[in-house]
């Protein structure tokens, strides 16, 4: 039920738009090729963020140091083997999006995309946002060096939401 | 930003050399380019595209109508931001992700943050209260529906994708009080210090 509302909300809120623009009389056409023009100069100005987001999580991914702490904390740990999958994922939740989500696209290509690991995934996955990568943008298209505190409060959000998805999936999937 | 950006690739490089990995190191540096290049051409066509979309949303009334749903919220969130602009960017902002549309949701940001700095009567690099606690929350992802990872479940042929979505609500939600608490907790520390 729910997974058929996400899946069709997009063409339905377009729809809506549309058939609004219709009736309002609305030149459509027109505000849609302002509207891309805005979102152009917008990512003017966060291009160069972007490069350089890119080039830190490349290098940090290539050093293999993340799957190497995945890797000491399986053996701290001592937990199931395939549990500790999990554990770059999470690292690099808040670092990059795209690594952590590519991570997941193969833990669930791997199990199965109704194993624990790939359900917990999608949990953690879901439940917080990459928050490096936020910052960094948004302040950076303004000009803010000093993020006086939100680095902190935002790592403490992703600590939280992370820890709650992984306990709320081991209750409720089990291993 | 700039410590973190130097910390992480001088420390990244040294331990991938030090663990023998130079060769993985200058491939994926001599990789950057094209990974920049991919990620850029998906992320600004999207941005581009739902920034027109927003702007017919805007026009025919969408944008205020979600606005006015939510502003409640962001009364008692963000209690000095009164400025109309911002709060519908904001609002925008929140839905978007809400609905797990990331890459609509980020004109809609960009746009709440540089409207919040032109508000911004102080020191201009320097991040407002404003900014911090819209911020702290976005990172929290206030995301309902993660349409990408229920995306990915679904083509590899999961029963039930969504089987799992009561658990990223909570999650989130939890997240996103915890942020804004702990933003709430620093702010007020911040400010005993400096008066």
């Amino acid at each position: 039920m729910l997974s058929t509302i996400s899946f069709i909300i997009v063409p339905i809120l377009v729809l809506v738009t549309i058939i609004l623009a219709i009736k309002k009389k609305v030149k459509g056409y027109d505000k849609f090729l302002l509207g891309v023009q805005d979102g152009m100069s917008l990512f003017k100005e966060v291009f160069p963020t972007l490069i350089a987001m890119v080039t830190a999580v490349a290098i940090l991914r290539g050093s293999g140091f993340i799957s190497d702490v995945g890797e000491l904390l399986k053996e701290a740990l001592d937990v199931n083997g395939e549990a500790v999958e999990l554990v770059p994922m999470i690292l690099f939740r808040p670092i990059s999006g795209s690594a952590s989500m590519s991570i997941f696209n193969s833990i669930c290509l791997n199990h199965g995309p109704d194993s624990f690991l790939c359900r917990t995934g999608a949990t953690i996955q879901g439940s917080t946002d990459t928050t490096l990568y936020v910052l960094s943008l948004y302040f950076s298209s303004i000009g803010v060096t000093k993020w006086k505190h939100s680095l902190k409060a935002g790592l403490i959000a992703d600590f939280v939401g992370i820890s709650i998805g992984v306990i709320l999936s081991i209750i409720f999937f089990g291993f | 930003m700039n410590k973190i950006w130097l910390i992480i690739i001088c420390f990244s490089l040294i331990y991938g050399l030090i663990t023998g990995r130079g060769d993985e190191l200058s491939n994926v540096i001599l990789n950057i380019p094209k990974e920049s290049f991919n990620l850029l051409i998906t992320m600004i066509t999207a941005a581009c595209f739902w920034s027109g979309m927003m702007k017919v949303m805007e026009e025919v009334g969408i944008v205020d109508f979600i606005a006015k749903k939510i502003r409640p919220l962001f009364k008692l969130i963000m209690p000095n931001l009164k400025d109309e602009k911002a709060l519908n960017y904001v609002s925008m902002n929140i839905a978007a992700n809400i609905f797990g549309l990331g890459y609509a949701a980020t004109p809609s940001g960009l746009k709440a943050v540089k409207r919040m700095q032109e508000l911004n009567e102080g020191d201009k690099t320097e991040a407002t209260d404003e900014m911090v606690t819209f911020l702290v929350l976005n990172t929290a992802g206030v995301t309902l529906i993660p349409t990408s990872v229920m995306a990915i479940r679904a083509g590899l042929g999961s029963v039930n994708p969504a089987d799992m979505l009561i658990f990223p609500i909570i999650a989130t939600l939890m997240s996103c009080v915890a942020g804004l608490i702990a933003d709430a907790i620093f702010r007020r520390r911040h400010y005993a210090k400096h008066h």
